[in-house]
């Protein structure tokens, strides 16, 4: 709403303004480059934090994930991205782990509410107008493919993560791209049944990302990161299909 | 270009600084004349709009709307000024308010003496206002930034800010026109 203005806020408003005027500002190439040394000193003091946290929060998982050696199933078909992979073997169980910048958003309990929820799909111009960053759609989309809509998790945030769903013209498969930004530091890990799963290093455009073919059900997820961004997607697609869709999200 | 889709956070910062230095060179000027019109201090200006844009890059997930940017950084800058000015109360008030007493008191036509004698006694009495009431009035008049935006980022209610802000414009009046007066009896 508008909010009122009388004559003398006219007045000095515009009086402040002329002042201005004649204030002369410094040289703004000179303090840009004080703050671009200052930037790059907190810089380096954030890697050093980083390193330790990955480290740490290796640490951590290794020793919390050891007394699950038996139990846990392929039933983590995460749709995560991560910042740094940590992939450990203990006897037949694959632990996937890493640290992200996402926040509360993407936490595992966050994801089993999220499942509970109705979605509501909307479309990519529409989702683009709530967010604060671009979505990318790939530009290879399998064939009797097409986009179905946009998920958006997180209504009230603008740095939310979305969910792009395409469906198979003729049946009732789909498959999934999420896509979610980085923001605030968590950790996440996922343990699969080596006999249920074949995890491997893949490539996209030069960029390491880690395949993962769940056996069971025939279903691959390609998980990869970029420097702003986290990409996951899953589906029941063939290796070369998911590698060619995940090439094509630039 | 779509600046918001450039937006690049934490360590990505200085890689995509491009967008950075983009808003930075945008916007400097204005936000260190803002902060200035606050502190009327070179050296405390420079420093505190430094510090904001640090503060901003580090804190640029907070931000909602970039169109807010500036006023954002702003406020930052102007919060770090006073801190500053509160703590180095030795340095300040600054020798850089006789310099705009100077300027505004060179011979001229007419119309601009008209014009310096208005803006000498809008500095006068901003010098006179305390900090937190100098603030409001800045964010408000340069800006014209709603009272709730203000609020959010002084992290304080909208209602806060507008009992600030109205208390500061009655006392800009009162020295406003006691400055009139004052004029008046030197005439007589």
């Amino acid at each position: 709403m508008k909010e009122y203005k009388d004559e003398f806020d006219m007045y000095f408003s515009e009086q402040i303004k002329k002042i201005s005027d004649d204030i002369v500002s410094p040289d703004k190439k000179r303090i840009w480059l004080k703050i671009k040394k200052e930037l790059s000193v907190s810089k380096k003091v954030k890697k050093q934090v980083w390193v330790k946290m990955v480290l740490a929060a290796a640490a951590v998982l290794l020793v919390f994930f050891t007394g699950f050696v038996a139990g846990m199933g392929n039933s983590a078909f995460a749709g995560h991205g991560f910042f740094k992979t940590i992939k450990s073997f203990f006897g037949n169980v694959v632990n996937i782990s890493g640290i992200t910048q996402t926040g509360k958003d993407i936490l595992q309990g966050q994801e089993e509410i999220n499942a509970v929820r109705e979605k509501t799909y909307r479309s990519p111009d529409e989702v683009q107008k709530m967010l604060d960053y671009e979505i990318v759609l790939p530009a290879y989309i399998p064939d009797g493919y097409r986009l179905f809509g946009v998920f958006i998790r997180d209504e009230s945030s603008r740095m939310s993560s979305i969910e792009l769903k395409y469906e198979a013209s003729n049946d009732d498969r789909y498959f999934t791209i999420e896509e979610t930004p980085v923001t605030r530091p968590t950790a996440f890990s996922y343990n699969f049944r080596k006999n249920d799963t074949d995890v491997k290093t893949v490539y996209l455009n030069g960029i390491e990302a880690t395949l993962i073919w769940f056996k069971n059900n025939d279903t691959r997820q390609l998980l990869w990161h970029t420097p702003a961004m986290f990409y996951s997607i899953s589906g029941p697609l063939a290796e070369e299909e998911i590698i060619n869709i995940g090439s094509s999200i630039r | 270009m779509d600046m918001q889709g450039k937006i690049v956070r934490g360590d990505g910062i200085l890689e995509n600084s491009d967008l950075f230095e983009m808003l930075y060179d945008k916007y400097f000027d204005k936000i260190y004349k803002s902060t200035y019109m606050i502190t009327l201090n070179d050296s405390i200006t420079e420093d505190a709009v430094q510090e904001a844009f640090i503060s901003a890059f580090n804190n640029f997930d907070k931000l909602r709307d970039i169109k807010k940017f500036h006023a954002w950084v702003a406020v930052i800058a102007s919060n770090k000024a006073i801190d500053m000015i509160r703590k180095n109360s030795r340095i300040y008030p600054s020798d850089q308010l006789d310099s705009l007493h100077q300027k505004y008191s060179l011979e001229d036509p007419l119309d601009l003496i008209l014009d310096k004698e208005n803006k000498l006694k809008i500095i006068n009495a901003l010098n006179k206002l305390n900090l937190s009431y100098r603030q409001v009035v800045i964010l408000r008049y340069y800006y014209d930034l709603p009272f709730k935006d203000i609020g959010e980022v002084l992290g304080i209610s909208a209602a806060a800010v507008k009992s600030r802000f109205h208390r500061a414009k009655n006392t800009l009046k009162k020295l406003l026109e006691s400055q009139k007066s004052q004029e008046g009896r030197e005439v007589i």
